[in-house]
C-alpha cells in the first residue's frame, strides 16, 4: 500500500507537468495554475492540520501575508520576485512562532481559538494598514514574475510551470518532514500525547518545529500567489479563505500525501461548477462537508487509501489510528 | 462625560448580546467539549426567524417566544444529527463540522430570503436619556431581559435537580455516568439551551442590526474570545467576559480607533493567553491538561 501511494504520488508529477500542453483552453489552464497555486497552501495546512493534528484557521493569514510581501516589495520597491521569498519565509515564520508558543502549551481548543484570532488579526492588517497595503482598495498591478537566465515567465503555461515546480518542491519538503524524526514523533504525538509524553518526546517543540516549517511554507504559497494574480486585496488574506481550505482538506483528505491537490481541486473547482447556481454554493458546500465529515471522514484521498488497503491485505481493516502510524513508519 | 456614559451603555449592550452566546457556548463547551462555531449562524436565523414571525402577526414578542423555541429544537436536531454522531471523532473533526453547519444555515437563509437585509421595528420606540447617554428602550430590553435570563440559568445551574446534573456532566463524565446520570441526554439539553440563547439573543439584536446572512459571524467569534477570556465551562465568568468584552470593544472604538474596533477583542484574547491562559475564572488544572 505505501508503495502504491508513493508510485501514485510521483507518476502525478509528469502528468502535472504536461497538463498545460493538454489541457486546451487560457479558462482551464488559469483553473489548473489556482489549484496548483492554492495547492502549496494546502500542502502547508496539512503537515500541521492533518499530520500534526494542529487545526490552524490562521495559515490563510500567513498565505496572505506572504503575498503581500510580495506583491509590496515588487509592486512599490521594485524587487526582484526570487529576492522577496526569503521575506515572505521569515514573516511566515515569525508568525507561526508567535502562534506557537502563545498557544502550543495548552490543550485542544485553545490553539484552534488563537489561530482564529491570528487570521482575524491578519485580515484586519491588511485590511486597515491602508499605507502598505492599499486597504480595501487594494494593491496593484503586481508585476509577474521576474525571470531567471534564460527562462522567461511571461506566457501563461510558463507561470503555470513555475507554480507547478513550486507546489513539487512543496511536497517534497512535506514528504522529507513526514518520514523524518520530526513527522514520526508529531505522529506519535497525535496518536497518543500522553504515551508521546511519558516517552520523552517534547510536544511543544515537535509541534512548534511542525509549524513554522507549514507558517514558511504557506507564506510562500502566497508569494506564488500574488504575481500570478496581479492584483491583492484583503480577501487573499481573509478569515473566508481559512475555513473555505480547511475544509477543502477535509474532504480532500487530510494527513495523506494526494488530500492537499485533491482539496485544492475542490476548492477552486467547485465554485465554479456551482456558478450558474450561485445562492446555492455555499449551502452545497456545507452539505458535502458534513456528508464527508460524517461517513468518510478520511477524505476522498484517505478513503481512497483504505480500499487499496483493503484490497491488497485482506485482514481486517485496521483501525484507523494504526494506520496513520503504518503509513509513517 | 456623557461619552463616557453613552460608551458605557454601548458597551454594556453589546456585551449582553456578547455574554448570552457565550454562555451557551460555555454551557456546550463544558458539558461535551463541543466548539460549536453555528451558535453565530444561530443568532442569524433566530432574527430571521422573529422578522418573519414579528411581522406576519405583528407582534415582536411572539416573533421572539417563536425564534427562542425554534432555535431550541434545532440545537435538538442538529445535536442529534451531527454532532452526537461524531462523538467519538476528534476534537478538529467537531471544529469543521461546526463550521460545515454554519454555511448550511448561512446558504439556507440565502436561497430562503435573499441577501437583502430585513429590517424589524424596535419592540417599544423611543428613548430615554441616563447620566447624559442617549438610550433607546430597544438597548434596554436587551439588558434587561440578558439579565433576568442570567439570573434564571444561574438558579437552574444551582438549585434544580436538572440543572445539578448538567453541571455533573461537566465536571465528569464517567463520574456522572457512576451515578446514573446519562450525559447523552444532559448533552441534548445543554444544545438545546445554548441554541435557544443564541436565538434570543439574535431576536434581541434583530432591530438594531437588520437581518442578512452573515450577521452572526461576528457573534460566534466573539463568544470564542468571551470564554477564553473567562476560562473554558464558566458560565458565570462567560457572563462577565461577555460585557468586559462589550465594554472593551466600545470603549476602544470611542477613545482609540474605530477604525481597529474589531482588533480590541483580538488583542485582548491575545493577552489573556500570555497573561492568564487558563482564563479570568478557569482553574489552573482545566487549561494545562
Amino acid at each position: 500500500m505505501e508503495m502504491t501511494g508513493r508510485v501514485l504520488a510521483w507518476a502525478l508529477v509528469p502528468l502535472g507537468a504536461v497538463l498545460p500542453f493538454v489541457l486546451g483552453s487560457p479558462y482551464a489552464l488559469q483553473l489548473a495554475s489556482l489549484v496548483v497555486i492554492y495547492g502549496g497552501l494546502m500542502v502547508a495546512l496539512n503537515l500541521c492540520f492533518g499530520y500534526g493534528g494542529l487545526v490552524s484557521v490562521a495559515h490563510g493569514g500567513m498565505f496572505g501575508a506572504g503575498a503581500y510581501a510580495t506583491g509590496v516589495l515588487m509592486t512599490t520597491h521594485q524587487w526582484n520576485f526570487w529576492a522577496t521569498l526569503p521575506v515572505a519565509a521569515v514573516l511566515g515564520c515569525a508568525m507561526g512562532g508567535l502562534l506557537g508558543l502563545l498557544t502550543l502549551r495548552m490543550h485542544g481548543h485553545y490553539f484552534v481559538i488563537a489561530s482564529l484570532a491570528f487570521g482575524l488579526m491578519a485580515q484586519l492588517v491588511l485590511s486597515r494598514w491602508t499605507a502598505v497595503t492599499g486597504g480595501e482598495l487594494g494593491l496593484g498591478p503586481i508585476p509577474t514574475y521576474s525571470g531567471l537566465p534564460g527562462v522567461s515567465f511571461e506566457s501563461p503555461t510558463a507561470r503555470y510551470l513555475l507554480a507547478f515546480g513550486f507546489l513539487v518542491v512543496f511536497c517534497g519538503v512535506s514528504a522529507l518532514v513526514v518520514r523524518s524524526p520530526l513527522g514520526r514523533r508529531l505522529a506519535a504525538i497525535k496518536q497518543n500525547g500522553r504515551l508521546a509524553d511519558a516517552l520523552g518526546i517534547d510536544p511543544v517543540r515537535t509541534r512548534l518545529a511542525a509549524l513554522l516549517i507549514s507558517s514558511a511554507m504557506a507564506a510562500l504559497a502566497g508569494s506564488v500567489y500574488a504575481p500570478y494574480i496581479g492584483f491583492l486585496d484583503p480577501s487573499a488574506g481573509g478569515i473566508d479563505l481559512n475555513f473555505k481550505t480547511g475544509l477543502a482538506l477535509i474532504i480532500g483528505g487530510g494527513g495523506t500525501a494526494l488530500g492537499p491537490v485533491i482539496g485544492a481541486a475542490v476548492h477552486v473547482l467547485l465554485p465554479e461548477a456551482l456558478r450558474g447556481a450561485q445562492e446555492y454554493s455555499v449551502l452545497a458546500l456545507g452539505v458535502v462537508l458534513l456528508v464527508v465529515i460524517r461517513f468518510a471522514p478520511h477524505g476522498v484521498a484517505g478513503t481512497l487509501r483504505r480500499l487499496l488497503v483493503e484490497r491488497e491485505r485482506p485482514a481486517p481493516e485496521p483501525e484507523a489510528e494504526e494506520e496513520k502510524v503504518s503509513t509513517n513508519a | 462625560m456623557e461619552l463616557f456614559t453613552q460608551t458605557l451603555a454601548n458597551g454594556v449592550m453589546l456585551g449582553s448580546i456578547y455574554a448570552l452566546v457565550a454562555a451557551g457556548l460555555a454551557l456546550v463547551f463544558g458539558v461535551m467539549d463541543i466548539p460549536q462555531f453555528a451558535f453565530g449562524a444561530h443568532a442569524m436565523i433566530g432574527g430571521y426567524l422573529t422578522w418573519w414571525v414579528g411581522g406576519e402577526t405583528g407582534s415582536y414578542w411572539l416573533g421572539l417566544l417563536v425564534a427562542v423555541a425554534a432555535l431550541a429544537a434545532l440545537g435538538v436536531i442538529t445535536h442529534a444529527a451531527v454532532f452526537d454522531q461524531l462523538r467519538k471523532a476528534p476534537s478538529e473533526t467537531l471544529f469543521i463540522a461546526a463550521f460545515g453547519l454554519v454555511m448550511v444555515l448561512q446558504g439556507a437563509a440565502q436561497v430562503i430570503w435573499g441577501p437583502d437585509p430585513r429590517s424589524v421595528e424596535e419592540a417599544v420606540p423611543g428613548s430615554i436619556t441616563i447620566a447624559g447617554a442617549t438610550i433607546t428602550y430597544q438597548r434596554l430590553i436587551i439588558i434587561g431581559v440578558a439579565v433576568a435570563l442570567f439570573v434564571g440559568l444561574h438558579l437552574f445551574l444551582t438549585r434544580t435537580l436538572t440543572g445539578l446534573s448538567v453541571r455533573a456532566a461537566a465536571q465528569s463524565r464517567t463520574g456522572a455516568q457512576a451515578v446514573g446520570l446519562r450525559p447523552r441526554a444532559v448533552g441534548l439539553l445543554a444544545m438545546a439551551i445554548g441554541s435557544a440563547l443564541a436565538g434570543l439573543a439574535g431576536a434581541l439584536l434583530v432591530p438594531i442590526s437588520q437581518a442578512y446572512p452573515t450577521v452572526g459571524d461576528p457573534l460566534a467569534i466573539k463568544a470564542f474570545v468571551v470564554i477564553v477570556l473567562a476560562g473554558m465551562g464558566s458560565v458565570n465568568g462567560a457572563v462577565v467576559g461577555g460585557i468586559v468584552l462589550g465594554a472593551v470593544e466600545a470603549f476602544g472604538a470611542a477613545y482609540l480607533s474605530l477604525e481597529w474596533r474589531d482588533a480590541y477583542p483580538v488583542l485582548l484574547l491575545i493577552l489573556v493567553l500570555v497573561v492568564r491562559p487558563q482564563g479570568l475564572f478557569g482553574k489552573e488544572a482545566v487549561a494545562w491538561r
